[in-house]
Formats: structure tokens, sequence, C-alpha cells
């Protein structure tokens, strides 16, 4: 086809700026500053960001966990259903009796 | 060795380099692939600004590409081609459509002629090439322009051979009937 023949014998040519630009950029990549390479972690890696105080954290749940489960100590034992949650359980009683015809919903055994 | 024969092989040993800090394996590598890329674009878009800032933007790529390029992957310059497809694609996208009219025909002095009609049949075949879908552009533009094999437009292209042939042959065709009303115009005789 002859205006083919014509097109290929008049193709756009690379500029010298276009060829200047093109270069700029190979060399401007060239100087990036490498990137950052994946290596294994050490030691001291894990204790680094987050890790420390989470395993301290860890280990403060498990001290008090582990005290409270023996010792028991008094202000837990004194611990009681503030007035708040005793209303709110009389008033479900109302309800399930109501309801059910039981008078002791939560199965406690009165 | 021509740059224009350089094989694939050559190409990526010229992007190891590259990846290395051989500044001088970037300018063969852009003698070797981005004056393709330039009229690859340049035909795509029928816009010479808009086809350097595609070439800039694909060997730009290219080069931020080369650390981490795989032996054995396609061939540097048809990941560029692909690229530079793409970013084609991209910008006619955008582009608002416009009517590619016929150039106007010069008035010629016999001692121009022949000058001036080569150089208006061209832009008889740009204009023609801007009515054609954009795959069967692109498909021609590679095998009749760029002279390059079916099966690395197919790679480009990431089609297959077959789809690639059927392509060619139809902007070919729809080619020849766009062009058909100009060929007398243009000086070419019904032989052609």
């Amino acid at each position: 086809m002859l205006f083919l023949d014509a097109a290929r014998d008049t193709p756009p040519e690379l500029s010298a700026s276009l060829r200047k630009r093109i270069l700029a950029d190979a060399v401007a990549c060239t100087e990036a500053p490498p990137r950052p390479q994946m290596k294994a972690m050490g030691w001291r890696d894990w204790f680094s960001g987050w890790a420390a105080p989470g395993f301290a954290g860890g280990v403060t749940v498990a001290v008090v966990g582990f005290w409270i489960g023996v010792t028991m100590p008094m202000p837990v034992m004194a611990l009681d259903a503030p007035e708040w949650l005793q209303g709110a359980l009389g008033y479900l009683d109302l309800v399930a009796v109501q309801l059910i015809g039981v008078d002791d919903p939560l199965l406690m055994e009165f | 060795m021509p740059l224009e024969q350089r094989s694939g092989d050559d190409q990526a040993a010229l992007l190891a380099r590259f990846a290395a800090g051989d500044r001088r394996a970037a300018e063969a590598l852009t003698e070797l692939i981005a004056p393709r890329i330039l009229r690859f674009a340049a035909r795509m878009l029928g816009d010479l600004t808009e086809a350097e800032d595609v070439t800039q933007e694909a060997m730009l790529r290219l080069w931020r590409m080369a650390p981490d390029w795989q032996e054995g992957a396609a061939q540097p310059a048809t990941w560029v081609y692909r690229v530079a497809a793409n970013l084609c694609t991209d910008r006619l996208r955008r582009r608002r459509k416009t009517l590619h009219e016929m150039p106007e025909l010069p008035d010629p002095s016999p001692s121009q002629h022949a000058q001036m009609m080569q150089a208006a049949r061209a832009q008889a075949l740009e204009s023609a090439l801007a009515h054609l879908p954009e795959r069967q552009r692109q498909a021609v533009i590679l095998r009749h322009l760029e002279g390059m094999s079916n099966p690395d437009i197919a790679a480009i292209m990431m089609l297959g051979v077959e789809a690639v042939e059927s392509l060619t042959a139809r902007g070919k065709r729809n080619l020849s009937a766009i062009l058909a009303g100009d060929r007398e115009a243009l000086g070419y005789d019904d032989d052609h």
C-alpha cells in the first residue's frame, strides 16, 4: 500500500531535547537513594516498635491475674453489684415473672 | 552491530548494565528504543508533542523498572511498547473527540511536486489512521509502519497471534476504504 510507504518514509525523528530529557531521567534514577532492603530480624529488632510495650503489658496482666486468682485481695472480695445493677435485676425479675412465671430468671436458686 | 538489530538479550544486558550504574548503557538503550516509541506514539496520537511526552514517560518507567528486571521476561523494547500503548490509550480516552480533516493539497510547483505529494500522502495516511478503532490502529502501525512481526505485536498487545492477524487485516481493509477517495487526488492510479 503506497500510503504506508509514504508514511514510512517520513517518520518523526527523536529530537535532541527529548533525548536530553530522557537521559536526564535516567541519570536521576541512577542517583536516587537505594531502596531499603529487607533483612533478617535480630533479637534487638524483636523489642523495637510496639513489641516491648506489648510484651510488658502481657507480663503485667499475667502477674495481676495470678495475684487475683491466688490471693483474692480484699477489694475484690468486697466487690458487690452496684445499686443500679440491683435495680435492673429486680426489674428483670418483674418482667420474667409476668412472661414465663418464673421468679428466678437467672436461675440463682434464691 | 547496528542498534536496530540488537536482540532482546542485548537489550536486557544493557538494562542490567544501566541498573548497575552504567550511563552509557542508558544512552544505547535510548538510541535503540526511544525513536521507535516516538514513531509509534506519534502515529497513535497524531500529535508530536504528546508523543514526546509519552516517549519520555515510557522510558522513565523503564529506568525505574531496571533494578527489578527479570531475566527471561519480555524484551525491554517490547515492554516499553506495551507501556507506551497504554499511555496512548489513556490520552486518547481523555482527549475530546476532534474531527480530523483531510489535509488541503498543496499547490505544487514542478520542482517540489514529488516531495510535497509524498508529504501529502503521509499526512493523508496519518489522518486515516485516526479514524481506525484504537486496537486496529495499534496493530496496523506496529505491523505495517514499524515492521514488527506478529508474535512481537501479540506480546505488546497481549493478544494471540491470530487476533493480531485479524486486527491488522481489518485495519488495512478499513484504511483502504477510507483512502479510496483520495487516491486520484494524491497521484495514485488505479493499479495501486
